[in-house]
C-alpha cells in the first residue's frame, strides 16, 4: 500500500463502493468480497500490481473474511508484491504476506496463475522461516457403528506436536484430551465418539481445540472448531451374567445321617449276634468259648461303616434336578449368545453424527 | 432261639434298606439305567474253626484263606461265586491242613431284599481225615447304599441243607446256618475300584462224610477289586 499511488486508491475505493449487502441478480447470489478478489486478480493479470496489492490489503482488513478468502487475498498480495518483472518486486513485503499465508496454510501452494518460480522459491523460504499449522475439518462426519471415528488431518511447516481437546460449551476448563500426536509434519488426529458402548460425549455443542506446538521454539498455534455432536445412546439389550440362583434346583439330597448310624449299628449287631446266638449246642455244651474277636471286630466294623459313610456322604444326586439345571444353564447360555449377537448387530447399526466447522481466526 | 434274633436282624436290615432306597424327591424317574453290576475281586479271610466231634471232644483251628469272589447282577437276577483256600493250624487237634471253600449262589429279587439259593462245599481235615461235605443253601440278603457316600452295606443269612435219599424220596434236612455282614466302599464314585470289609459266620451240624458233629467257622474278611456298574448304581446301588 505504501507504494500505491493516489490513482490506485481511487480505483480501490471505486471497487469498494460496489461492495455492499449481497444482491441477487436473476437468482444468483453475488458475493462482494469474492468480486473484490476477482477484481484484484484481474488487475494483477493486467499487470496493475499496485492496484492488485491495494485490493488485497483492503480485503484483508474486512472483519467478515472467510478462511479461503483470506488465503486468496494473501496469495494475491504476495504475487502482486513479487511479480515476475523485476522492477515491481518487493521481496520483504511479499515475504511478509507469505509468512502470514503459511502460518494458516502451511502446505497449500499458490494459485498457478499467480505464481512463478521466483515466488515459489520465496514461498519455500517463508515455510522454512515460519511455524505454521493447519487442520482440515471434514464438515459433517457420520458415525456408523460404535467404532466410528472422526478424523482431522493436520499439517505443519515443521515437525510439531498436535494436541486435540474437546470442551462442552458452557463448561470451564481446558477440555478433555482426546488425542495427541507428534512431532510430525503431517498426521491425523482422531476421536472416538463412542467408547465402551457409551457415547463419550453426550449430544450437544462442543468446542474442539487443536493446538500445534513447535518443539524448537515452543510457539503454539490454536485452531478452534465448533462442533455439534449428535450421539444417541447405544440401544443395547441387557445381558444377564449368571442364572438366577432361585431358579436352580438342589442337585443333591441331604446326607443320610440316620441311615449311616443305623447301618453301622446293624453291621455291628449282626457280627456280634452271629458269634453268640447261632452257636451249636455241641460246642456251647462243651464249654467252648465263642469267637472272641466278634465283639471288637463287630464294633470296629460298625464304627467304620458309620464313620466312612458319614464323612463321604454329600447326599444322593437328584438326576432330574441336575438335568433340569443343565437344561436351564444351556438355555441361559443360548439366550445369552443370542443377546450378544443382537448387541453386536446393534453396535454395527448404531448411527450418530458429528458436525464440525473451523472457527475463523 | 436261633430264628428269633436272625429274624430281627434281617427285618431291621430290610427296613433300613427300604428306607435307604426311598425314591428321591424328584418329579421324574432317573434317566440312567440302574440295571447291571459286575464285580470281581480278591478276598482274604482270617478263619477260626471250632468243631465238636461224634467221638467226643472239641478242637479249634485258625488259619487264613484267600481267593476270589465274583458277583454279577442284572435287575432282579444275580450270581455269586467265591472260592478261597488256605491252611488251618490246629496245634495237633486234628483240624490241621488245607481248607477249601467253594460256593455258588443264584440271587433273585431286588437289591433291597432278595432270595438266594445255591450250593457250597467245605473241604478240610476232620480228626486228620480229609472230608468234603457239601450242602444246599437257601437264604435272603438285603443290600442298601448310605446316601451318596459310596458305602454299600449287605447283610445276609442262610440255612444249610443236605439232601437225603430215603425210601419216600429225596428229603432236605437242615444242617446249619450262616450270617454275613459286609460294608463295601467304592469311592470316588467314578473309579471302578472297591474295597470291602465284612464278617462271616457259618455253623454246620452232623456234617456229612465227616466225623464232626458240629462245627462253626467264622472270621473277618477283606476284599478289593473292580466293580463295573452304571454311574447311578456306583453311588446308589
Amino acid at each position: 500500500m505504501n507504494r500505491c499511488h493516489t490513482g490506485c486508491i481511487g480505483i480501490v475505493l471505486g471497487l469498494l463502493a460496489s461492495v455492499g449487502p449481497p444482491a441477487s441478480v436473476e437468482g444468483q447470489v453475488i458475493n462482494p468480497i469474492q468480486d473484490l478478489l476477482d477484481g484484484g486478480r484481474q488487475a494483477f493479470n493486467n499487470l496493475n500490481y499496485h492496484v492488485a496489492d491495494s485490493i488485497a490489503g483492503v480485503v484483508l482488513k474486512l472483519p467478515e473474511l472467510r478462511r479461503n478468502q483470506r488465503l486468496q487475498a494473501l496469495q494475491l498480495a504476495a504475487a502482486a508484491r513479487y511479480p515476475e518483472s523485476g522492477a515491481d518486486q518487493d521481496g520483504d513485503s511479499a515475504m511478509s504476506a507469505l509468512r502470514r499465508y503459511v502460518r494458516v496454510a502451511p502446505t497449500a501452494p499458490i494459485a498457478r496463475d499467480l505464481t512463478w518460480s521466483g515466488l515459489d522459491s520465496l514461498l519455500a523460504e517463508a515455510r522454512r522461516l515460519t511455524f505454521g499449522a493447519s487442520v482440515s475439518v471434514p464438515g459433517t462426519s457420520p458415525i456408523e457403528g460404535v467404532n466410528g471415528r472422526v478424523s482431522l488431518p493436520v499439517a505443519a511447516t515443521r515437525p510439531a506436536y498436535f494436541v486435540f481437546r474437546v470442551l462442552r460449551e458452557g463448561t470451564e476448563g481446558p477440555g478433555e484430551l482426546v488425542d495427541s500426536i507428534g512431532p510430525i509434519e503431517h498426521g491425523i488426529l482422531r476421536v472416538a465418539p463412542v467408547v465402551s458402548d457409551t457415547p463419550r460425549f453426550p449430544s450437544g455443542n462442543y468446542q474442539l481445540t487443536v493446538t500445534a506446538t513447535d518443539p524448537t521454539t515452543g510457539e503454539q498455534l490454536n485452531h478452534i472448531i465448533r462442533g455439534e455432536f449428535v450421539l444417541p445412546p447405544v440401544p443395547l439389550r441387557e445381558i444377564p451374567d449368571r442364572v438366577d440362583p432361585a431358579r436352580l434346583k438342589p442337585e443333591r439330597t441331604p446326607p443320610s445321617r440316620a441311615i449311616s448310624l443305623i447301618s453301622g449299628a446293624l453291621v455291628a449287631g449282626t457280627v456280634i449276634a452271629s458269634a453268640h446266638l447261632l452257636r451249636p449246642p455241641a460246642l456251647t455244651g462243651a464249654s467252648v468259648g465263642s469267637e472272641s474277636r466278634a465283639v471288637p471286630i463287630g464294633i470296629g466294623l460298625g464304627v467304620l461303616t458309620t464313620a466312612v459313610s458319614w464323612y463321604l456322604d454329600r447326599g444322593k444326586t437328584i438326576a432330574p434336578h441336575a438335568e433340569a439345571n443343565l437344561r436351564l444353564l444351556r438355555d441361559f447360555e443360548a439366550n445369552r449368545r443370542g443377546l450378544l449377537a443382537e448387541n453386536d448387530r446393534l453396535r454395527l447399526a448404531y448411527q450418530g453424527e458429528v458436525r464440525l466447522a473451523l472457527e475463523e481466526p | 432261639m436261633i430264628r428269633l434274633p436272625l429274624g430281627l436282624v434281617l427285618a431291621s436290615a430290610t427296613t433300613t434298606a427300604a428306607i435307604a432306597q426311598q425314591p428321591e424327591p424328584t418329579p421324574t424317574a432317573p434317566s440312567q439305567s440302574r440295571a447291571g453290576e459286575i464285580r470281581i475281586g480278591f478276598v482274604a479271610q482270617s478263619l477260626r474253626r471250632q468243631s465238636a466231634f461224634d467221638a467226643g471232644g472239641t478242637a479249634t483251628g485258625v488259619g487264613s484263606l484267600s481267593g476270589f469272589e465274583l458277583f454279577a447282577r442284572l435287575e432282579g437276577v444275580g450270581l455269586l461265586a467265591r472260592r478261597s483256600t488256605g491252611t488251618i493250624d490246629a496245634n495237633g487237634h486234628g483240624l490241621e491242613g488245607e481248607y477249601l471253600l467253594r460256593e455258588v449262589r443264584l440271587i433273585i429279587g431286588p437289591r433291597v431284599f432278595s432270595i438266594e439259593g445255591g450250593r457250597l462245599q467245605r473241604t478240610g481235615s476232620y480228626l486228620n481225615v480229609e472230608a468234603a461235605p457239601t450242602a444246599w443253601r437257601g437264604g435272603i440278603r438285603s443290600q442298601w447304599s448310605i446316601g451318596g457316600s459310596g458305602v454299600v452295606v449287605t447283610i445276609g443269612a442262610g440255612a444249610l441243607f443236605s439232601k437225603l435219599d430215603t425210601e419216600g424220596g429225596a428229603q432236605f434236612k437242615l444242617r446249619g446256618h450262616d450270617l454275613d455282614a459286609q460294608a463295601l466302599l467304592q469311592a470316588p464314585g467314578h473309579l471302578p475300584l472297591y474295597v470291602l470289609a465284612g464278617w462271616r459266620y457259618e455253623r454246620f451240624d452232623d456234617l456229612e462224610a465227616s466225623s464232626a458233629r458240629s462245627e462253626e467257622a467264622s472270621g473277618p474278611y477283606l476284599g478289593i477289586g473292580v466293580r463295573l456298574a452304571p454311574r447311578a448304581i456306583l453311588r446308589d446301588p
